[in-house]
């Protein structure tokens, strides 16, 4: 039965995939609901191959706390970067 | 270094002995000696530039060769003479104070020096490269850096050397932190490490993200020079993209060049002191706080870029707070002192002159972390000496007074201390007289190669005359080490009465092939020593032959790849075959377990307890290259709003990328890594046939992956969508050829996998291999999952 949890995380994983799929092409949701949408799919699919395909048997604590952290350590990059789109004047215009 | 050579290699040609060796202490002798070289080499360069700068309007170097020399000593110091000067020590030093026989990975140890040699002869060959070598500053500044101004393929052979640098010390990171964390003896816990194995872990706790997360601008830079990706040219992307990622990684780096050097300081003091370190737990406390601190501090490189307010106020606050554990350190040091019967040794004397030039510089980059003052002080002489008490005082001073500490443990041969005594002196004098007056030329802007202000000129004079007193004093220090080679009487084993305190002197010096003749240590609660061994012999005496000639051959083909890239293409095609061959070399040895690693598991493994060394080996790893994908992916997001502001139009959803390409490659990618955890399922539960299926379905799954993905490129390329086309095109590219590449190794692994598993390599439910193949396939797996929506549905 140790199967039973990859498969599971695999099919939603791809009926994740799908919905992300169609919510686009369709079009009916408001852009930014839908790329709230797309994006929080995206997280879920990555923690479920993370607990359910990595992990498969077992889980470390230690791997787990690596794991945190490094995800912590990019946060503060990514919020530098976006507090830092104000400025678009460092460079040249002409491509 | 006789006595660490032919005695722990063996074998029956020592030249062959040691370019095959995985040896730890003998990788560890290969880093310190050429570590010491290219220290050489980047010291002789700054000889060079201050000669130039002893006087106004000077004319011994010219602008274009200034540049060069500067360049070269700065990547040189920090990269190349540092960082694996701590290595070194490391590599001798930590399996045996942490009680192990070797490495958990030998092999990987070994590739990991030879990496490192390449990479610093790819990078000494820019110099003879049609144009000369890189001349864009050690910071490699945006867009200078780029081919538009900086066109010479000597640059472009430099950033190649940095990303194999950069893979050399992932793989020396991973090894280390799995040696650490799982092959320490029983009873010895985090907290009964010496402080330099604690120091080495937390440094590579942070090299683990720091050196992946500057491999990302790199790999930018690099496919910017080679393949015209638009990343630092753009207004989306730009030098504040470079900035940012480079000093995310720069600043950390700052304390994984300290702390090596700090904490054999402590270990110094209280050896000398013959006191227990002061307050350890808080040290160790202090050390991860800083260690996760070093990571939100790098803006403070950026007050002057023109950045939002609220990040300067930000990072004025992180900058000021990370001297407060810094500071515990200090004082927990200075306290061992207290009430301690002191010797005053050499090792002693540069730990306490290392200590005292560390609290000048830190002192200094508080004042560097408030934005008033460092917008003045921001490009002027004055930073150049903050950060060489720093790095050089602080850390390298360190890093001499462990040399100096663990030379009669590593050669078997004491050094004459009235020498030493000596070569403080003059170290001390010429240090401060280099680095001391440079805080008088808080006006004069750093990175010119002359001046016209007489008033600068005395101030110069007297720095080029600490220059080369300082230089005198680094001679004297290599002919102590000399000295003591040829003529220095036998040390004993504990020369610093050092036994209680640390595993490495109890052991002969130097210490044996395999470390621990008597046994396998074992630590009591109260700290005491005692030797396990069994059936009336020592388990060290069962061990693996320290032979192999794969890493060798691979860093020499990685090499010949490297130089002949950018110089001659048949060297590349040699260069390839060599790496091919010692790939398949290598994959034939593990075939046939020839090269067998013997590892005692019965010590302490916390908080690694439920994992093996391949998968920790392999977690870290993946966890690892977070920091590589991560930037890309910040980078991403960066010009992607920029281009809101810009007026770039960024595709829309379907309108270059079809989304059925995209979803059905999703599909295929997530079925493959289902197919993956399942092969490594059945092989746990020993079952060959099921193993063998799923594995080789991973592998048709890979394939179609990558066929998808070559036939979109192909398609692009044909509508005429480079590389560089703009900014969405290059992280198009860059992110899928990432991904991609990471993809195919893993499909070449896996034949590997297949054949052992046919084989019944794996039947005895044991199957590290696809373990870690399933961890990695994860990973992969995952990446392309933020791919998918940011260029296909987004």
């Amino acid at each position: 039965m140790a199967e039973l949890g990859p498969v599971i995380a695999f099919a939603v994983v791809v009926a994740l995939a799908l919905f992300q799929a169609s919510a686009v092409i369709l079009g009916v949701l408001d852009p930014q609901l839908m790329t709230g949408l797309v994006l929080a799919a995206s997280f879920a699919q990555a923690s479920l191959v993370y607990v359910f395909m990595m992990h498969a048997r077992y889980t470390s604590k230690g791997v787990l706390l690596l794991t945190i952290t490094a995800l912590l350590l990019l946060i503060p990059l990514f919020l530098a970067l976006l507090y830092s789109v104000e400025l678009p004047i460092h460079v040249p215009r002409s491509r | 270094m006789s006595h660490g050579g032919n005695e722990h290699v063996g074998g029956p040609n020592p030249l062959i002995s040691w370019l095959f060796t995985t040896n730890h202490k003998n990788v560890g002798v290969l880093y310190l000696v050429t570590s010491l070289y290219f220290l050489v080499v980047a010291g002789v360069l700054a000889l060079t530039f201050r000669l130039q700068l002893s006087e106004p309007n000077n004319v011994i170097l010219g602008p274009d060769a200034y540049n060069r020399a500067m360049t070269l000593h700065g990547l040189f110091m920090l990269l190349w003479v540092t960082t694996p000067l701590g290595a070194a020590l490391a590599n001798y030093f930590v399996p045996i104070q942490i009680g192990a026989k070797d490495m958990a990975f030998p092999r990987l140890n070994a590739l990991s020096y030879w990496l490192y040699l390449s990479s610093g002869i790819v990078a000494l060959s820019s110099f003879f490269a049609p144009g000369g070598t890189a001349d864009w500053g050690w910071y490699t500044y945006q867009p200078l850096a780029s081919l538009r101004y900086s066109p010479q393929i000597g640059g472009s052979m430099m950033a190649f050397a940095l990303l194999l640098l950069l893979a050399s010390t992932t793989v020396g990171t991973v090894n280390f932190i799995v040696t650490i964390f799982r092959l320490r003896a029983p009873g010895m816990k985090i907290l009964n490490l010496p402080l330099f194995s604690l120091g080495w872990l937390a440094t590579n706790l942070i090299l683990l993200w720091a050196f992946p997360a500057f491999m990302a601008p790199l790999i930018l830079l690099v496919t910017d020079r080679l393949l015209g990706t638009v990343f630092y040219t753009s207004a989306e992307g730009g030098p504040l993209l470079w900035a940012h990622l480079f000093w995310f990684f720069g600043h950390p780096e700052v304390y994984i060049l300290l702390i090596p050097g700090l904490m054999a300081v402590g270990d110094i003091i209280a050896v000398s002191g013959r006191r227990a370190v002061y307050a350890k737990p808080a040290v160790w406390v202090a050390l991860l706080v800083a260690s996760f601190q070093s990571w939100v501090v790098w803006a403070h490189h950026m007050f002057q870029s023109g950045i939002h307010t609220g990040l300067r106020e930000a990072f004025n606050i992180t900058t000021e707070l990370i001297s407060i554990p810094f500071a515990v350190i200090v004082i927990a040091f200075l306290l061992t002192l207290v009430g301690g019967r002191i010797r005053i040794t050499t090792p002693m004397l540069f730990a306490l002159g290392s200590l005292a030039l560390f609290i000048i510089g830190g002192a200094s980059g508080v004042f560097n972390s408030s934005v008033a003052l460092n917008i003045g002080l921001h490009g002027t002489f004055w930073v150049v000496g903050h950060f060489h008490y720093t790095i050089v005082g602080g850390g390298i001073t360190g890093l001499v007074a462990a040399i100096y500490y663990f030379w009669p443990k590593m050669t078997g041969r004491l050094f004459s201390e009235t020498l030493g005594k000596i070569h403080f002196v003059v170290h001390m004098v010429g240090f401060n007289l280099l680095y001391f007056p440079m805080h008088m030329l808080f006006d004069m802007p750093r990175r010119v190669y002359t001046y016209v202000v007489e008033a600068w000129g005395p101030v110069n004079m007297v720095i080029t005359i600490g220059a080369f007193t300082f230089a005198a004093a680094w001679a004297l220090f290599f002919a102590i080490l000399f000295h003591s080679l040829a003529r220095g009487s036998k040390a004993p084993d504990d020369p610093w009465d050092a036994a209680p305190y640390s595993l490495e002197w109890n052991i002969p010096s130097p210490p044996p092939e395999f470390n621990f003749p008597h046994g396998i240590p074992s630590l009591s609660p109260t700290g005491k020593i005692s030797w396990i061994t069994t059936n009336g012999a020592s388990p060290s005496e069962h061990s693996h032959p320290h032979l192999s000639p794969w890493p060798f051959i691979v860093s020499v083909g990685t090499s010949l790849i490297g130089v002949g890239l950018f110089m001659s293409p048949p060297m590349t095609v040699l260069g390839l075959a060599a790496f091919v061959a010692a790939i398949v070399g290598w994959a034939y040895d593990d075939l046939k377990d020839r090269f067998k690693v013997v590892i005692e598991a019965i010590g302490e493994k916390w908080p690694f307890e439920r994992d093996n060394n391949f998968s920790l080996g392999m977690w870290t790893l993946v966890i690892g290259e977070v920091a590589l994908v991560g930037p890309i992916f910040s980078g991403y997001v960066f010009a992607r709003a920029n281009s809101l502001l810009t007026g770039f139009r960024w595709p829309a959803p379907g309108e270059v990328h079809p989304i059925e390409l995209g979803l059905l490659n999703t599909i295929i990618l997530t079925t493959s890594g289902l197919t993956a955890t399942l092969a490594y399922l059945a092989s746990k539960k020993g079952e060959r046939g099921r193993t063998v299926l799923s594995l080789t379905a991973t592998l048709a799954l890979g394939l179609a992956f990558l066929g998808i993905k070559a036939f979109e490129w192909w398609e692009l390329h044909a509508h005429g969508i480079t590389f560089g086309t703009d900014i969405a095109s290059s992280f198009y590219y860059v992110l899928t050829g990432i991904h991609a590449s990471h993809l195919l190794a893993g499909v070449l692994v896996l034949p590997y996998l297949i054949l052992k598993a046919h084989k019944g390599g794996y039947d005895g439910g044991k199957a590290p291999g696809i373990e870690m193949f399933a961890i990695y396939w994860g990973f992969v797996d995952i990446v392309w999952l933020f791919i998918f929506p940011s260029f296909y549905l987004l």
